[in-house]
């Protein structure tokens, strides 16, 4: 097997970065480690910007597959790769302050995403006669806490009584910040767990499926 | 056919009810009700600490702004940026902005708007490169944000305007997250900026944050301190075009949020008045 692809490889790599992070956090400013850092974090920002690279070539590859082989609504992906192409190529001649590059990211772009958030929003309303419903205890204590945090945000609501807000405050103060604060940790926790492991080279989830 | 039967066929055509919600939003949107608002503690307690801040103040101002939640977060960036750019003149404040982590126009985003909006620093008697600089956008995610902490000049050799950092009279002492006197941060990764630049260089973090669950995120780290302080959403935006008094985006959407917040009510509450009408029905004829 060719030496690069053996995991071993990808393992050690993985554990000797990771223990020049780590011996840095406990030992700052310590020269040598200090300036190995920088280096590493400025190649890992490299990377980084080639992903977005790589997404896009990817991202290429596969609309033109399916153009080619006239895949399911395949004008979809000629129509987003002529918008990509059109873009890439606007902003790199005239650079990220080209009027035109500017006028479709304006335009169409910051319109469009928050245009796609508020359908969210739309629907959530539609739905929510059939499915906001209080079947049992459960779902009762779920939906009360709901509606009074609902109507704690209200803005003008705040202005005229001052007991919903208390009641919202106290819902977002002590049992939902409780349980943020409990998820958090245990977040925290599972992170080290999976940290270590991936150190020790039990979890090589990142590596991909291992070959049989 | 019953009133009821009538109701609930009215109100599960979803053309119906999302007809009456884009009516309810569009009314207040073009016409604004002026529904009063009361100013929030957090906004005043936000506000005071900016007025707060000493002169000759270092201002690190993190944009991480996808352009999908921007109708959240840059109605509370426009004041903010406002407060601070009409102060730094006269307190001799220096402000960097930058954009870490989410690529899609956050640089774009500060020019058409928080700029377009306000003016820009120059029409404050701010100069570039002196007064304010943009260090433009960094890729990638944890590791950017703590290399940018540790060596700004690893990550960024060039602004936003293609100079030299090197070269710019107000980067001349600033090399690392702990130059900064305090940090502000608008839209996501608010647990990696406690983590990488609030923790380790123990600066007060300003979290400019998206409403609900986010908030809820960010509580735990306000309550242990490791957050200074944070405005919520629109609403945070809101409070806080009051306190600087410059009337904006935030407030005019308040009006349609309070309409659209008492609309939703509404629906759940008639839906299970619906839903419990049916369960007797039911109930009635089995017997």
């Amino acid at each position: 097997m060719n030496l690069l692809r053996k995991r071993e490889i990808s393992v050690y790599l993985l554990f000797i970065t990771s223990m020049v992070f780590i011996v840095q956090y406990y030992l700052p400013g310590f020269d040598p480690l200090d300036s190995l850092i920088s280096l590493l974090g400025n190649w890992a920002v490299v990377f980084s910007a080639m992903a977005m690279g790589l997404g896009l070539l990817n991202l290429a590859t596969n609309s033109v597959r399916k153009i080619q082989k006239r895949s399911k609504e395949w004008y979809f992906d000629a129509w987003l790769l002529f918008i990509m192409l059109l873009v890439l190529v606007l902003g790199g001649i005239g650079g990220a302050k080209d009027e035109r590059y500017l006028w479709i990211f304006n335009n169409v772009y910051q319109q469009l995403s928050p245009t796609f958030f508020g359908f969210a929003y739309l629907y959530m309303c539609s739905v929510a006669v059939l499915t906001f419903r209080v079947a049992n205890w459960e779902t009762a204590l779920l939906m009360l806490g709901g509606v009074l945090v609902m109507i704690g945000n209200i803005p003008f609501i705040q202005v005229y009584t001052g007991a919903f807000v208390s009641l919202k405050d106290w819902i977002f103060a002590i049992p939902s910040r409780g349980v943020f604060t409990a998820f958090r940790i245990s977040m925290a926790l599972g992170f080290v767990l999976i940290g270590i492991r991936t150190l020790l080279g039990i979890e090589r989830g990142y590596m991909g499926a291992e070959e049989s | 056919m019953g009133i009821t039967d009538t109701v609930r066929k009215l109100l599960t055509r979803r053309t119906f009810v999302q007809g009456m919600l884009i009516i309810l939003l569009i009314i207040p949107l073009s016409r604004p009700l002026g529904l009063p608002i009361l100013i929030g503690e957090h906004s005043r307690a936000f506000y005071r600490i900016v007025e707060e801040l000493p002169p000759n103040a270092k201002i690190l101002f993190s944009q991480v702004t996808p352009v999908v939640l921007m109708g959240d977060l840059i109605p509370q960036a426009i004041p903010v940026t406002y407060q601070l750019v009409s102060l730094a003149k006269e307190r001799n404040w220096k402000l960097y902005f930058v954009g870490i982590g989410s690529p899609d126009g956050i640089l774009q985003l500060i020019d058409s708007e928080i700029w377009a909006t306000i003016g820009w620093p120059e029409e404050y008697g701010l100069k570039y490169g002196e007064d304010w600089c943009n260090l433009g956008f960094v890729a990638g995610g944890d590791i950017s944000w703590s290399t940018f902490g540790s060596d700004i000049r690893a990550v960024v050799q060039y602004d936003r305007e293609g100079n030299n950092i090197d070269s710019l009279p107000m980067m001349q002492d600033v090399n690392s997250v702990a130059d900064f006197d305090i940090i502000f941060n608008n839209g996501e990764y608010n647990t990696v900026i406690v983590r990488q630049w609030g923790e380790p260089y123990g600066k007060p973090l300003m979290l400019l944050c998206l409403t609900g669950a986010v908030v809820q995120d960010v509580e735990p780290f306000y309550r242990a301190g490791q957050v200074k302080e944070y405005l919520a959403g629109v609403r945070g935006g809101a409070d806080y075009e009051l306190l600087v008094n410059r009337p904006g985006k935030a407030i005019a959407s308040l009006d349609a949020i309070s309409i659209s917040h008492i609309f939703l009510i509404g629906l759940i509450a008639l839906g299970n008045v619906l839903y419990f009408a049916e369960k007797k029905e039911k109930g009635r004829n089995s017997l």
